[in-house]
């Protein structure tokens, strides 16, 4: 890996099916991230098993579950360059069952990629009230993801045909401004994956009336993040692997602060305090990790069965906060019937999961103006905003968003549904931490 | 339901029961099976009388003939015994003036037949049969399950529990291509294998022991893993049979439980569980629609009620109140009013003029509403404050709501 190149990480998202993991393949291969032989290889198997179409997708479905139903279930990781960057791929999973997996890429993520089909129908379903689409995009804001670029792909099956891309760039760009995202500084490039359209190289012969980058290029639009090392450590850990002959590796991203080797760490929830013998990031070992860096690190003094994702890494003296309750500034964005205190959806923070009860609705916010329409309400509903004392039912690190952000703001599920996002504002420690 | 409130009448009461003391072994507890002719009753019941007479304490003695005098002349009154058999508590309890100890008598007709004879003299109510009578037998079992996380939770009446929680170090995609990939991908397969297995391990521990009372096995999560569990061997022959479905839920740990009771609901839908979260549900969908068919305070309430404007009457098990309808000993002013139940009802003075006051009447206020409702036709749906969505009803609501068959003029 380059060691100038600033280092950004992608999501890839959108619904189900509209081509996240094709189109991403496509683009390495073109890019020659990837050996050829290998996508030969993909070809080859994908054809016995009568799903041919999916060789490109192979390159990051690589479970044997993925590759037999044609579907990401986990996030997939690849690394690559452009001019400007150097990029951790995250290509998340589309179907409705595994949101919650991508809720974790774009935890991690600085921008992101939507992919939405142009195909008849497969657009209109993915920005249905249910669909991920809309889901994804509220998601990826929610967790802290400001940059985007929209890829209308599988502009192959409607002729290439500009009223399509117009109508779905209309569509979208109402979607996008309401969820919060400057919509000028979006690009929406037309793509075919299949075709390998406007994927590193621009296609005039298929897209005459496009003028826009490639999304190779327009990757290069995304602008760096801040860097936030002089705050506290925090990795929330999104995987751990125990490695023979080398022990304990948790992997995830620096979101705060500065990892280096030698370092003795505290992991919470579980209070595991260990040292950090080496860190790496794609199988390069790196003397010390930076806030964005996507890394895996070998520690000692921890079994891997005492830890797991959503627990979060931080420095012995300043350990990262495990509450008893919080108290979060929420919109609710959807719900089938009015909330009130007692309710018990699944939280999401960073890249943790726990069910999560509405101790107290506080106050009742006007949404326009963010001041105080009633205290105490007895419930609130869709389109609602306010302020609510929560309590997560398992132990989990969560810090202010004024002060950590990155650790401070999420979003609420439940029965297959996202109900809510927002941000902490005050904490109560848990005892004993 | 009529059977809920039947069922919340008699638990009340067990509760009373329980609590009552005799001052020494007098309290009889008699338990008559379903079919055994009165007579035959009343026969051994003199033949128990003879031999308390030769009981040594005399105020026991008393106290245990008086008991038995008691329920004899009761019993004399039935034709025959009740279909389901009856269960008759009679005696002094104390009180904590000594000397005060009154005679009390219950007579219960139990909800299900009655199969044992049993006559005990104790200190205290013997309960225990009847309370066993009402335990809600019947178990649904929920199993969540992904390749790296398990919950296991049994639905039983009106409680819903995660019993077990597994979670496994079966890490994702490996984040480097290449040759070792299909190794990789080898290992992961068999510690997913493993985890099952130890998935299937838990559940028979936990299910086998109750499997007479288990209704069926009701299986969740994303993706395969569901599937897989469920049609390998992973739980025991026995209980692999009682699967009763598989569902796609996004969680596959404790996080997923609700989601599966959500999706699984056609097959639940006796379950009391059900009945209560669906009616709160429904309680709270009119409320956020601003339908103006949905009501909620005792006032309010029963307002609607006289009115006959509710459909259901949502009514929490754990308000713990009375209604007491009362005259005033001096300006005979009568009126009614609601009390928490451990108000010292002597302590109660007239509204208009304070004066001491006689109580005419007292109810606890889940009968004395669900009465008001089915004179008035509505269903009377009995909220517990174990599940979420109970204890979320009795806390923002005061526990008293109603959903109405048409608007109320304000
Ligand atoms: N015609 C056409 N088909 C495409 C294109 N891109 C992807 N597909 C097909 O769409 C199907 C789904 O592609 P995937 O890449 O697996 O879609 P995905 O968005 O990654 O799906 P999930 O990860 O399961 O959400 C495959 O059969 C692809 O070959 C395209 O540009 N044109
Ligand atoms: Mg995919």
């Amino acid at each position: 890996m380059s060691e100038k190149k600033p280092h950004l990480n992608l999501v890839v998202i959108g619904h189900i099916d509209h081509g996240k993991s094709t189109l991403m393949g496509r683009l390495l291969y073109e890019i020659g991230a990837i050996d050829p032989r290998l996508i030969q290889q993909y070809e080859e198997e994908a054809k016995k098993i009568g799903r041919e179409s999916f060789k490109y997708a192979w390159v990051l479905d690589r479970l044997k579950e993925e590759r037999e139903r044609g579907i990401t279930i986990d996030l997939g990781f690849y690394k690559f360059e452009t001019k400007k960057y150097f990029f951790t791929l995250i290509d998340a999973p589309g179907h409705r069952d595994f949101v919650k997996n991508m809720i974790t890429g774009a935890s991690q993520a600085d921008c992101a990629m939507l992919v939405v089909s142009a195909k008849e129908g497969e657009f209109e379903a993915g920005i249905s009230p249910a669909g991920q689409t809309r889901e994804h995009v509220f998601l990826a804001k929610t967790m802290g993801v400001d940059q985007l670029i929209v890829a209308v792909n599988k502009m192959d099956t409607v002729n290439y045909s500009k009223e399509r891309y117009e109508e779905i760039k209309n569509q979208l760009t109402r979607l996008l401004r309401m969820v919060g995202y400057k919509v000028d500084e979006i690009h929406f490039i037309p793509t075919s994956a299949w075709e390998g359209v406007n994927v590193s190289k621009r296609s005039p012969e298929k897209t005459p009336w496009y003028n826009g980058p490639p999304l190779y290029e327009a990757f290069d639009d995304f602008k760096e993040p801040p860097r936030p090392i002089d705050k506290p450590l925090r990795i929330p850990i999104q995987d751990v692997y125990s490695i023979r002959g080398v022990g304990t590796v948790p992997v995830g991203r620096v979101e705060t602060g500065v990892l280096r080797v030698g370092d003795k760490i505290i992991i919470n929830p579980p209070k595991a305090v260990c040292e950090v013998k080496s860190i790496e990031t794609h199988h390069t070992p790196i003397p010390e990790a930076i806030p964005g860096d996507n890394i895996g690190f070998n520690v000692k003094g921890v079994e891997k069965s005492q830890i797991r994702r959503g627990d979060v890494v931080g420095p012995v003296n300043n350990p990262p906060t495990v509450v008893d309750e919080f108290i979060g500034r929420i919109f609710v964005l959807y719900h089938p019937t009015a909330i009130a205190a007692g309710y018990t959806p699944v939280l999401h923070i960073h890249t943790a999961t726990v069910p999560v009860t509405f101790e107290e609705l506080l106050q009742k916010l006007d949404p326009r103006t963010g001041s105080v329409a009633e205290e105490k309400p007895q419930y609130i509903k869709q389109g609602d905003s306010a302020v609510v004392r929560f309590k997560p039912r398992k132990p989990v690190v969560v810090e202010k968003y004024s002060e950590l952000p990155q650790l401070g703001r999420f979003a609420i599920r439940d029965s297959g549904r996202t109900i809510a996002a927002g941000v902490v504002i005050d904490i109560k420690k848990a005892e004993g931490y | 339901m009529r059977e809920d409130v039947e069922r919340y009448k008699l638990e009340k009461l067990i509760e009373e029961l329980k609590k009552k003391e005799g001052r020494g072994t007098e309290l009889v507890s008699l338990y008559i099976p379903a079919g055994r002719p009165i007579a035959d009753v009343l026969n051994t019941l003199n033949y128990e009388y003879a031999t308390a007479s030769n009981i040594k304490d005399r105020t026991t003695r008393h106290h245990v003939l008086d008991a038995l005098a008691t329920i004899i002349n009761r019993l004399k009154l039935f034709r025959e015994t009740p279909p389901n058999g009856l269960v008759v508590f009679a005696g002094y309890t104390a009180s904590d003036v000594p000397g005060r100890e009154k005679m009390e008598v219950y007579l219960i007709e139990p909800p299900q037949k009655l199969k044992v004879w049993l006559y005990r003299c104790d200190s205290r109510f013997y309960t225990e049969i009847l309370e066993d009578m009402i335990k809600v037998k019947d178990v649904y079992a929920l199993i969540l399950i992904e390749r790296d996380e398990a919950a296991i939770a049994l639905l039983r009446g009106k409680s819903l529990e995660i019993v077990d929680e597994l979670t496994a170090g079966v890490p994702g995609k490996h984040r480097a291509g290449g040759q070792s990939a299909r190794r990789f991908e080898r290992i992961i397969e068999q510690l997913v294998h493993e985890f099952y297995k130890r998935v299937g391990e838990h559940a028979n521990k936990i299910l086998l022991p109750i499997k007479d009372e288990l209704r069926g096995i009701i299986i969740g999560g994303p993706g395969l893993s569901k599937q897989e569990f469920a049609e390998g061997d992973y739980l025991h022959y026995e209980l692999k049979q009682k699967i009763i479905g598989v569902f796609d839920v996004g969680y596959g740990g404790a996080a997923g439980v609700y989601e599966l009771v959500e999706r699984a609901k056609d097959l639940l839908k006796d379950v009391r569980f059900m009945r209560e979260r669906e009616a709160v549900n429904q309680f709270l969908y009119h409320l956020a629609r601003d339908t103006g068919l949905v009501t909620y305070g005792e006032e309010e309430v029963r307002e609607a009620l006289k009115a006959n404007a509710v459909e259901k009457l949502l009514i929490s098990e754990g308000l713990n109140k009375i209604r007491i309808h009362a005259v005033c000993k001096a300006c005979k002013y009568e009126f009614e009013a609601t009390v928490r139940d451990n108000t010292p009802l002597s302590a109660l003075k007239c509204p208009k003029c304070g004066g001491d006051v006689e109580i005419i009447e007292q109810k606890d206020i889940v009968e004395e509403l669900a009465e008001l409702a089915e004179q008035g036709g509505a269903e009377t749906i009995i909220i517990s404050t174990q599940s979420n969505e109970g204890k979320e009803f009795a806390r923002t609501f005061g526990g008293i709501g109603a959903i109405l068959r048409y608007r109320l003029q304000k």
